[in-house]
């Protein structure tokens, strides 16, 4: 299909919208209320161009223009609206740049928009990444004819903990009301009142925590902002670090800001295999203890048995001191299994050359499923999902989206050179939902408002049950499954804990049977990723269950709430309950400040960053075992991620320092497993993450200024002059 | 129309600030400031002689915003005082008059203002 914006011919899909038209012509055209991901509705008037089409006769030819020959252009009498225009075969359309009407119409749109904008822009926080005022500045006359008064009407006022609204500041785009209808499908934004008084409000009393930080992310004003984040800085002033979310194993792509070492801010970044546009809240809004009460430097237990602050040194002579008589293979080693590949690896190297038994990670199930993994892609386009035994919601809260995404037809918008679809135009407001292509079974979840069949059931048999149907539903289910032509068989946590390998050979057979996907939901982050590794028990080692009867531990941001029976080094971001117990305590740094490798639920590598927070003189865990290689008198293998990265390369065969940034699938060949000894119980949100970013902080570095800061005498009236 | 003087909107903006804040009181609302005028905060050297610095208060009933109140700032034409029952639909507009608050022709009172809080109170206990 030829289009023709401005002059310029390019070649597009059909379907394309005009004003990705002109995008992909690398001409720009303003726009509010269009949004990637959400339905076009032409609500803000702002995206308008002058567009015409060629005409065809009765006889099929095109009608042509006498005095060139070319086929005459008939154009619209008016400008339209490009995000809800289709672009069509032939079609001339002129932006801002080739036409005066065009630019006179968006000057003007700019102007009402204006109107009755509030004058907060100096202490408006979105000030600076703002949607409107870039606009206003690449479009509007610079200039307000506007004498009267300006609308009044409710300011500041939290919808919830989470998100605070400016009703004065709001354009009326609706993008947050389509936002939350086509998303997560909870209808509790709309407009209230009609005219120049409408406002946007929630009639339930506050926003369901879920998915409601994404409206900040999308408000192209600041009417809804990230209450954890407010006031705490500019956009401008923040490091921007591109990473990835460890708090559940989807792994979103985030940006994390941080400004003057403290983490203020977390946004969603823009991944279309993974998140698409949008992230959690608690993948948002719980970043508080990544700035709040942090470790800082190693702490050793003094003779009169408290932990004092020592330095690296002092740490490491002291774990050499509590290693004393013991064979350095006593030493367990255990780890979270959010941590990156990279630490995995510098953990099994280690443990190798200690030839301890003792190793586990944890949270971590027992059971390698081999069926075909699915893609959180092949959840949003499958033809039917069943969710066994899993709370999404504490889980994998994005796979719920995805889901959703399914429900409403698994339309994924086109990528352009420009991006993601700025408009869509296969998506519509209030959107048709399928609610029959999803059975879930297992626990009551957030899920089951949109399933077509719920099975209330225990989801440790589930499976089971569902191979053998013994009710009308399960047979419904199978039905489901069988009739498909792309089923996804999504599992959780109450399915997976405690299976075995007659499960996973049970699942494979239900896969093959009904060519279904399989994606079981990982305990952590990173625990897909380091199943790759050997970092279960060794005949004869005590797992992470029965970590107290280990002769001596290191345990890496774990809080088993008990210590070992000798030794006890804990490595963690905070003074926590094993902390406590330690007799030495060495600083981690949080998943925020780290470099290295994740793989995701869908086996997807995903690259870590490093943000600039303040972490005083906490180490990651690859330099922590570093050390304790040193105070146990060996020289570790891997004392860095170049060396972590070229071990897995021998390993593994994976090149991890070059993940693109999408990151990449990646299945591996051999898994390591374990019985567990104990049940992973999910759990998104923990209490350290619920610290309000407020909470943390400190003015003490202002009042104990020793120099006075330089303060000018306010200017004479009139001016200096 | 004939208006009363600016400077006697914003006595009768102030007058009526405490008329909100004394029935928040007898209802058991809370009055909170929810802007100052954008002309007091921005004025830099610029002098400043209104009353008040308040341009627009609410009156919130469960934390929500139940009945906000604005004047307009001094610079603009068409001065008023506004009220608006927040997703009630209900606007009053406002004005000067040489012995007190003007709605429209009819004299706005604290009795006037009190019946319209009973009022919005009745709405929101439905």
């Amino acid at each position: 299909m030829k289009v023709h914006v401005d002059g310029i011919e390019i070649d597009l899909p059909a379907g394309t919208s005009a004003i990705d038209a002109v995008f992909a012509a690398g001409q720009d055209v303003p726009y509010f209320c269009a949004n990637s991901y959400l339905s076009p509705v032409g609500a803000c008037r702002m995206c308008l161009v002058e567009s015409g089409s060629p005409r065809k006769e009765k006889d099929g030819t095109f009608t042509l223009d006498e005095a060139t020959g070319q086929p005459k252009i008939f154009w619209f009498p008016k400008p339209m609206a490009s995000c809800t225009m289709q672009a069509t075969e032939g079609m001339h359309i002129r932006t801002a740049k080739s036409s005066e009407v065009v630019a006179k119409a968006q000057a003007g749109m700019m102007e009402f928009t204006l109107l009755n904008h509030p004058l907060d822009c100096p202490t408006c926080d979105k000030g600076g990444a703002c949607e409107l005022q870039d606009r206003a500045f690449e479009y509007g006359y610079g200039a307000s004819r506007f004498g009267f008064d300006r609308r009044h009407a409710d300011k500041h006022y939290p919808l919830s903990d989470f998100v605070i609204l400016d009703q004065e500041r709001c354009i009326h785009c609706k993008r947050c009301v389509r936002y939350f209808e086509e998303v997560p499908g909870q209808e509790v934004l709309d407009f209230i009142e009609r005219g120049g008084h409408t406002f946007i409000d929630t009639q339930e009393g506050g926003l369901p925590t879920g998915f409601s930080g994404n409206i900040t992310d999308i408000c192209p004003v600041g009417a809804l902002l990230d209450n954890v984040a407010r006031f705490r800085g500019r956009n401008w002033e923040y490091d921007h670090t591109p990473t990835t979310c460890t708090l559940c194993p989807v792994g979103c792509s985030i940006t994390v800001d941080a400004r003057n070492g403290r983490l203020e801010r977390i946004v969603a970044r823009e991944n279309r295999e993974v998140n698409e546009a949008w992230i959690c809240d608690a993948g948002r809004f719980g970043h508080g203890f990544a700035s709040a009460e942090r470790l800082t430097t190693p702490l050793i237990r003094n003779e009169d048995g408290k932990l004092v602050e020592a330095t690296w040194d002092e740490a490491i002579t002291a774990i050499n001191q509590g290693m004393v008589g013991r064979d350095m293979g006593e030493l367990g080693l255990y780890l979270n299994a959010d941590s990156t590949l990279e630490e995995g690896i510098a953990l099994e190297s280690l443990a190798e050359l200690t030839g301890t038994r003792h190793v586990d990670h944890w949270p971590r199930y027992e059971v390698n499923i081999s069926a075909p993994a699915a893609t959180l892609t092949d959840v949003a386009t499958a033809d039917a999902v069943v969710v066994i035994g899993a709370d999404l919601g504490e889980e994998a809260p994005i796979l719920e989206l995805r889901i959703l995404e399914m429900l409403r037809g698994g339309l994924l918008p086109p990528e352009f050179a420009h991006g993601t679809a700025i408009a869509d135009l296969r998506l519509i407001e209030r959107p048709v939902r399928k609610p029959e292509k999803l059975a879930v079974i297992g626990g009551e979840s957030r899920l089951w408002a949109h399933a077509g069949t719920k099975v209330p059931a225990n989801g440790a048999n589930a499976l089971s049950r569902l191979n053998s149907p013994d009710t009308d539903e399960l047979r419904g289910v199978m039905k489901l499954l069988e009739a498909a032509e792309k089923p996804v068989i999504v599992l959780g946590a109450d399915a997976l804990n405690g299976a075995s390998g007659s499960f996973a050979s049970m699942l494979s057979a239900l896969a093959a049977r009904t060519g279904a996907k399989v994606m079981a939901i990982p305990a952590a982050a990173n625990s897909k990723g380091l199943a790759a590794l050997n970092l279960v028990p060794r005949s004869g080692g005590v797992n992470y269950a029965n970590l107290a009867q280990a002769p001596a531990a290191f345990i890496s941001r774990l809080d088993p709430g008990v210590r070992a029976k000798g030794l006890t080094v804990v490595h963690d971001t905070h003074l926590t309950e094993t902390a406590r117990l330690a007799d030495v305590v060495l600083p981690a740094v949080t998943n925020y400040e780290k470099r290295g490798t994740v793989q995701n639920l869908e086996g997807r590598l995903l690259g870590l960053t490093q943000a600039a927070i303040s972490a005083g003189e906490a180490s990651d865990l690859i330099r922590t075992l570093a050390a304790l290689a040193e105070a146990l008198g060996v020289r570790a293998k891997v004392r860095g991620l170049k060396s972590a990265q070229t071990l897995a390369a021998e390993r593994l065969g994976i090149k991890l320092d070059s993940v693109p940034e999408r990151g990449v699938i990646h299945t591996f060949t051999r898994l390591y497993t374990a019985p567990t000894g104990r049940a992973h119980t999910p759990q998104l949100w923990t209490e350290r993450m619920l610290v309000r970013a407020a909470d943390g902080v400190s003015t003490a570095h202002i009042a104990g200024l020793s120099q006075t800061l330089p303060v000018f005498p306010a200017a004479q009236p009139g001016g200096d002059d | 129309m004939a208006h009363a003087p600016d400077a006697a909107l914003y006595a009768q903006w102030v007058e009526l600030l405490g008329w909100l804040d004394a029935e928040a009181d007898r209802l058991g609302l809370s009055f909170e400031k929810v802007s100052d005028f954008p002309d007091y905060i921005y004025r830099m050297e610029r002098p400043y002689d209104l009353p008040t610095t308040v341009m627009s208060v609410r009156l919130n009933s469960g934390g929500q915003p139940l009945l906000v109140a604005a004047v307009s700032p001094r610079h603009v034409d068409l001065k008023a005082i506004s009220l608006r029952l927040m997703g009630g639909s209900k606007h009053w507009h406002l004005h000067a008059g040489e012995t007190g608050l003007l709605e429209g022709k009819r004299p706005f009172t604290r009795e006037r203002l009190a019946s319209v809080l009973d009022g919005a109170m009745r709405g929101v206990a439905v």
